[in-house]
């Protein structure tokens, strides 16, 4: 990229400043230090060789749109409405700083503002942050909210709970709490027998998942009320919040506190980053939660107004005293979930959220009648593991060649389900492509007896 | 008359986005579970558009307005890098689609990790961090893994008086207590002080070089000599970098972590507050305790190593902000060897420049060669009653956004500006002219400054009433 | 002047002393220094303070400042007025926004400043 200086102008600058030379603005760094060779990097390139570059870079990717995929697992290919990107495009949201200033900035303020809003009906809570780095981080947030507001310094996760959220968890929590209990499951969701035992711990907070990492539906009520009892509270990690669009917000179920994530809504999927996480809380611990807020108030002349508020809590003015580090968080990322819900609405929401049930449901019909074991029979969403006949990891291999990403081998996170995979199925996947798959599993299970289960 | 929220524009019925019909047969709801009320607006595409099109010409932003943000390096975002992060062989891969079918991103990845220990002086990248202070989190975090794997009980962090707020914060989430270092009249850490609080109990000094003052830390060799002979780990902020790319690297002048901003110094737009990037580089000795996965090459083929038994785990799900992973790579290549170098010698001179033009006006606190920022202070302007914060505002009347206010905080009514090298010199030289302007309203007309801004869509706003009566949510019952 | 009826702490809280009640609260210039106090996190009815250990906290928009309890005892009594009008600190530092009572047998209020004492402590400061 060309800078503006011109070979006139910098002289004019030096003069003024009366030095001779670019070399002589750096006399203050010691010569020991300076690097006294070019930089090891490529030589610059123009914008026609940046393109073929990174034009044949990202021809080696295979992306979802050029397979048939059914994978999910935490990040989900959803249909992006046209108007999103060129609204967050445009300059003046995408270049713009950290809202500080706050008449200069009423634009992302409002924006934020309204995100907020959505977030809480989304969840069905009082309050919601401007968003954080993603749904993990912002479950290891809420994670040490819990431990602030009760004192207490054990938590219990359920192992439904995303594989890497857990580990994200364990990474922030550690040498804050005493111990990290991780909860079983019982038929796909959180074991309740398993509970009444942990519960002895006394601990900060149960965190459960909603839907959880199998896609299983947690009962969010008979938790919160096992919580109470306990003097814990519910923390409710939301990975998928189209889910949100069906079923009964947590919130309404006695959730204390909600951290998702936010990909779903309006950004693809872009190889893990950047999503966005949220957070939702009750009113009474609105001065709990980390991250920017922003409020809405009048200006000078009594006009309607919106503001970064409650900012004596973060680092820039609360510095070692503040409640969480976190100063950039995802805001454009916010924004685009802003425009997303607006776009799709009351009735398009819901109707998005059934579509994807509806076909994960058939699909599962379908391919459990081809051969394939169902692993859990608690209610699901969108998401379910099936036992398949074979070496997941070799299933997932046999299925690439029909041009089928079947979907995650739970192997490695689940070594409980050697042979399991979970298959995501959303309002992207055609009755073609999910007929597609039957196909296939019949010529499987037709060449391999072993393992399927007799069609029924 | 303000804009309404979208909420109040919502009318029942309207729809911006059409599904296609469902083809498969419907499955009964799981019963007990469905919601029965959710109260998102109803609009059309065109009201959504129209309103958050509306709202984007409220805010001020680097396309539109100059931004001499201090410590924020506002530089002109290169639209390529969008495009290119746009491709759908970025965006639409998934991190956990199988090594084989995402060589290319693993390549970028890779060659980024690469170009970053070559650009910083490190030996080895995470890419994972989602932003400065979540490096800085990552950085702190390997710091005492390496510190417990040594057995050694170190409880202290030192930080500037000067440092970002994160700085601190962050140390303290982590449960270390935070001790300040005082910076001396030179506006450099104060090597008396220094010494008195350095012991084996100090785990880390974090330091940003140029400080936050825009100041080259003349000492630095024998800080890293002091702070390493006592066993502790000098850490870098990496937001001033802008300053002295492919002049110096921080990790041949002693620093043994660094956390990178690609929102500031690789120009990935600031977004109105994220998301950005903040990679962090190590020296050899930590680089086993790197958070996992690091993008690595193999015999078969790039692919995510996870093979580090010491790792503090991960930081974040996946593998980081990876488009605007992509968007840095971008940028670094457009710039090649010289063009980096070409960075840190125009920002310099722009800050240099302008520092010398508003010396007769405002008070300067440090009358020496500043780097890519420099502060000045609002003392002078103070005896009629005008401050830092409104002269912040009055510059939005002349279309400029403030510079950075009342940070850091040892310097009285501070401004800290720094102009970036994508700035021209008349851009620099109406800047001078408003300041030149605004310190005489200051003298003669105050109420101007004081009643400051008058041309925004909002005049000064209420921040007091937010914080009593924090208003957070839209009450859409209403 | 600060009121010469109470004592004064290092981190400008007053103490109001009445036999086995004191009441806490923060002095004029701690309550300049903040602005706009927009929230008093109070200690709770029943717990236990200790002189010069944090008990509570102030906000402002600007700024947050812990609250140190000038006494030793257990709180008997606290200003809930300023949940919703946290402004009173402001406006009326020495009387309606007063913050906690404490119940203590009062003798470590002697080691505080005085009225005069802790009016050349501020104008040293100054």
């Amino acid at each position: 990229m060309l800078l503006p200086a011109t070979p006139n102008e910098i002289k004019e600058m030096l003069a003024s400043i009366g030095l001779n030379s670019l070399e002589a603005l750096f006399e203050d760094i010691p010569s020991e230090v300076r690097l006294n060779r070019k930089l090891s990097v490529p030589p610059a390139m123009s914008e026609q060789e940046l393109r073929k570059k990174f034009h044949q870079l990202s021809k080696l990717n295979k992306t979802l749109d050029d397979q048939i995929s059914f994978l999910g697992a935490g990040v989900y290919r959803h249909d992006i409405p046209a108007a999103i990107k060129p609204i967050i495009s445009r300059g003046e949201f995408a270049t713009a700083y950290t809202p500080y200033q706050a008449e200069a900035s009423q634009g992302t303020l409002q924006a934020i503002y309204e995100f907020q809003t959505l977030m809480c009906e989304l969840t069905a809570l009082d309050v919601a942050n401007a968003s954080h780095y993603d749904g993990a981080t912002a479950l290891a947030e809420a994670a040490l909210m819990a431990l602030d507001i009760t004192g207490q310094n054990e938590i219990l996760i359920s192992r439904g709970v995303h594989p890497h959220y857990r580990q994200v968890v364990e990474t922030y929590l550690e040498g804050r709490i005493s111990s990290f209990h991780e909860v079983a499951l019982e038929n796909g969701i959180t074991s309740k027998k398993e509970l009444e035992r942990l519960f002895a711990s006394k601990p900060a907070a149960l965190i459960v998942q909603y839907p959880n990492f199998f896609g299983g539906i947690e009962h969010l009520e008979e938790l919160s009320d096992l919580c109470k009892k306990h003097h814990a509270l519910l923390v409710v990690s939301v990975n998928e919040p189209i889910a949100l669009g069906m079923l009964k917000a947590p919130g309404e179920l006695g959730a204390a506190i909600v951290a998702g994530e936010g990909q779903s809504l309006g950004i693809p999927v872009s190889f893990g980053g950047p999503h966005v996480g949220f957070l939702a809380t009750k009113k009474e611990h609105m001065r709990r939660i980390p991250g920017r807020l922003v409020g809405q108030t009048l200006d000078k002349k009594g006009n309607r107004a919106f503001t970064l508020t409650l900012q004596a809590r973060e680092q820039h003015i609360r510095r070692e005293k503040a409640s969480s580090n976190v100063c950039t968080n995802q805001s454009l990322c916010a924004v685009a979930n802003a425009i997303y819900l607006s776009l799709l609405g009351k009735e398009g929401f819901a109707e998005m959220s059934l579509h994807s049930y509806h076909k994960a449901h058939y699909a599962f019909r379908e391919w459990t009648k081809a051969g394939l074991k169902p692993v859990f029979t608690s209610s699901f969403y969108h998401e379910f593991p099936l036992e398949v006949p074979m070496n997941a990891n070799e299933f997932i291999s046999r299925m690439k060649k029909e041009n089928i990403l079947a979907g995650y081998s739970l192997k490695q996170d689940y070594p409980e389900l050697p042979n399991s995979v979970l298959f995501t199925v959303t309002e992207m996947n055609s009755k073609e492509e999910i007929d597609t798959m039957t196909q296939a599993l019949h010529s499987i299970c037709n060449s391999n007896k072993v393992g399927c289960a007799s069609a029924s | 008359m303000p804009p309404k929220i979208i909420f109040e524009k919502s009318v029942k019925g309207r729809r911006g986005y059409r599904l296609p019909p469902l083809d498969v047969p419907p499955e009964s709801l799981p019963a007990g579970m469905v919601r029965e009320t959710l109260d998102l607006p109803e609009l059309s595409e065109l009201d959504v558009v129209r309103h958050f099109t509306q709202l984007s010409q409220q805010n001020f932003s680097i396309d539109t307005h100059f931004y001499p943000l201090g410590s924020c390096t506002m530089k002109y975002n290169p639209k390529v890098n969008d495009e290119i992060s746009g491709f759908s062989g970025f965006a639409g891969i998934h991190p956990f689609q199988p090594a084989e079918q995402v060589q290319g991103a693993l390549e970028l990845m890779f060659s980024l990790q690469e170009i970053l220990s070559e650009i910083t002086g490190m030996d080895a990248v995470s890419l994972e961090p989602a932003a400065g202070a979540h490096g800085e989190l990552t950085g702190l975090l390997m710091i005492r893994a390496y510190f417990r794997d040594k057995k050694e009980d170190r409880r202290i962090i030192l930080v500037p008086d000067s440092s970002h707020g994160t700085n601190p914060a962050t140390a303290s989430m982590l449960g270390y207590d935070v001790v300040q270092i005082r910076s001396d009249a030179r506006g450099g850490v104060d090597l008396e002080h220094l010494d008195k609080l350095l012991s084996e109990n100090v785990a880390a000094l974090m330091l940003t070089n140029p400080s936050t003052l825009g100041l080259f830390e003349e000492n630095i060799l024998e800080i890293s000599k002091r702070v390493h002979q006592k066993g502790g780990v000098l850490y870098y902020d990496g937001a001033n970098l802008n300053a002295i790319l492919g002049i110096a690297r921080p990790g041949d002048f002693g620093f043994d972590i660094v956390h990178l901003n690609l929102h500031k110094t690789f120009s990935i737009p600031h977004g109105g507050g994220g998301p950005g990037a903040g990679p962090i580089g190590v020296k050899k000795y930590l680089e086993p305790y790197l958070p996992i996965p690091i993008a690595a090459k193999g015999t078969e083929g790039y692919f995510l190593n996870e093979n580090y038994p010491k790792s503090i785990g991960r930081v974040k799900a996946y593998y980081g902000n990876f488009l605007h992973l992509v968007r840095g790579l971008v940028y670094i290549l457009a710039q090649g060897p010289e063009g980096l170098k070409r960075i840190a010698e125009l920002s310099v001179l722009n800050a240099n420049y302008l520092m010398k033009a508003l010396k007769p006006y405002y008070d300067l606190p440090y009358d020496r060669l500043c780097k890519h920022e420099f502060v000045i202070s609002a003392n002078r302007q103070k005896k009629n009653g005008v401050r830092a914060l409104d002269i912040a505002k009055r510059l939005l009347d002349y279309g400029i956004h403030p510079p950075t206010v009342y940070f850091p905080l040892i310097v009285e009514e501070a401004l800290m500006i720094e102009p970036t090298e994508t700035e021209s010199k008349e851009t620099l030289d109406h800047f001078i002219d408003v300041m030149k302007k605004i310190a005489e309203e200051a003298e003669k007309t105050p109420e101007l400054v004081l009643e400051a801004p008058h041309s925004t869509p909002v005049a000064r706003v209420d921040d007091v009433q937010a914080a009593r009566k924090p208003n957070l949510c839209f009450n859409i019952g209403n | 002047m600060v009121p010469n009826d109470r004592k004064y702490s290092k981190e400008h809280e007053w103490v109001l002393l009445n036999g086995k009640k004191a009441k806490v609260g923060i002095t004029h210039h701690a309550q300049d220094q903040l602005g706009d106090i927009v929230f008093v996190e109070l200690p709770k009815k029943g717990s236990t303070v200790e002189q010069m250990k944090t008990c509570g906290v102030i906000e402002s928009v600007k700024a947050v400042s812990d609250l140190y309890s000038p006494v030793t005892g257990t709180v008997i009594e606290i200003n809930s007025d300023l949940s919703d009008h946290p402004e009173k600190v402001n406006q009326d530092p020495y009387n309606n926004g007063w913050i906690f009572v404490a119940e203590t047998d009062g003798s470590e209020i002697k080691n505080l400043m005085s009225a005069e004492e802790y009016e050349n402590f501020i104008g040293t400061k100054v």
